[in-house]
């Protein structure tokens, strides 16, 4: 997931537009105060998110993986799809879920 | 249900048991012998499918569906095999077989029945899926791979019939060990699930590539040539992708292990994931109603 926004701290840039987010660069936003960003990706719903929620979204899915290997682009993609299911899915109201899935 | 007595069976009496269930319904293996005759007709074929009435009715509605996108309403069985072609009519028909055979089977204890079946689907669906975006020149067909996938799982329900306790113990333990059901079993039973479901499709006559399949699904990596290359690696990916999107149970809660070998032998990339996961769970919201698993 990228950075729609550039995110600023101090009128400094600290992250800029597109920076791709991984597990280090959000714990680092975090200790620098940051509780919300915007996520560029055409499927995620609009707004910002707050990090806590991605942060979440994240070790939830990751730890799903019986493996799960950082520097696997197929992984990495599919831990993409799946926290921006997940962020979907908390958006959405309980009846619009998945039919017969768990 | 069979006794196992709380100890390791070995699989040649496993298999022993496995010869003394029945066979497939006649209706497939009348179908299977037609299809080998090069003087056969659609007609007959038609009249083999239309003669079982819950096969034709599910047949149809399969092919009715939005899955198959068809253009026009396919009202008869002959119809729907002139549309499909042989082969595909044969692997549909074995699939709704396999359904229908194991579908009194719904005794749910820490296996959930419900849950395995959504699983099986789900496969099947996604993998007919990806075999569709492969093409004819990736070595897959649709409906073989619908099948596979269907069937991939197949070995846990005689685990569960024959070996009770101990699949049972196995399903407890890779919660808390965080193992894969496969490893689990190994641990209880002393092989796995995958090598029972080759030992029934091997009694059952079917093909051996999907024989290949199922015994391989977990573990493409040490199947690297063969009759069953292409399909090994695509039910392998197919089966991490459900479980990713949570479809059913397959017995184990975890993302299992993607062998990267397959995933290259399939010719795929990242940017594919989104819309053949996309794809899967519209698919399978419309199969499972056609399907009616229970």
């Amino acid at each position: 997931m990228t950075l729609a926004q550039s995110v600023v701290v101090h009128s400094q840039t600290v992250l800029p537009e597109g920076a791709v987010l991984t597990r280090d660069i959000l714990s680092l936003l975090k200790a620098l105060g940051v509780t919300e960003v915007n996520v560029l990706d055409r499927s995620m719903p609009q707004g910002s998110i707050s990090m806590d929620q991605f942060q979440s979204a994240v070790d939830q899915v990751e730890s799903r993986f019986m493996e799960f290997d950082e520097n696997n682009e197929v992984l990495q993609e599919l831990k993409k799809v799946l926290v921006t299911r997940l962020l979907e899915q908390q958006k959405k109201p309980k009846s619009q879920e998945t039919a017969g899935c768990r | 249900m069979g006794s196992d007595g709380g100890m390791k069976q070995n699989i040649a009496d496993i298999v022993k048991q496995i010869h003394r269930l029945p066979t497939l319904p006649v209706v497939y293996a009348q179908l299977e012998r037609l299809i080998a005759n090069p003087t056969t007709s659609a007609r007959q074929l038609g009249v083999i499918v239309a003669e079982d009435q819950a096969l034709a009715t599910t047949i149809l509605k399969v092919v009715n569906s939005a899955f198959y996108g068809f253009s026009q309403a396919i009202t008869s069985t002959e119809r729907a095999v002139v549309l499909l072609g042989f082969n595909e009519l044969k692997h549909i028909a074995l699939s709704i077989s396999v359904l229908n055979y194991f579908k009194n089977d719904i005794e749910t204890d820490e296996f959930d029945m419900r849950s395995f079946w959504r699983h099986s689907l789900g496969v099947g669906v996604c993998a007919r899926i990806i075999a569709q975006k492969l093409g004819p020149h990736s070595g897959t067909n649709p409906e073989e791979a619908f099948t596979a996938g269907l069937i991939h799982d197949i070995g846990k329900l005689l685990a569960h019939q024959f070996m009770n306790k101990l699949f049972l113990e196995a399903i407890r333990i890779c919660s808390w060990q965080k193992i894969t059901i496969s490893d689990a079993e190994k641990i209880t039973l002393g092989f796995t699930h995958a090598l029972l479901g080759e030992a029934l499709l091997v009694h059952w006559k079917l093909p051996p590539v999907l024989a290949r399949a199922v015994r391989y699904h977990n573990s493409p990596q040490i199947y690297t040539n063969g009759i069953a290359f292409s399909l090994v690696s695509l039910i392998h990916v197919a089966d991490v992708f459900v479980r990713a999107l949570e479809i059913g149970s397959g017995g184990d809660p975890f993302i299992p292990r993607l062998c990267i070998a397959a995933w290259h032998r399939l010719g795929l990339k990242p940017s594919h994931i989104k819309p053949i996961l996309q794809e899967t769970e519209k698919a399978y919201r419309e199969m499972s109603g056609i399907m009616t698993l229970f």
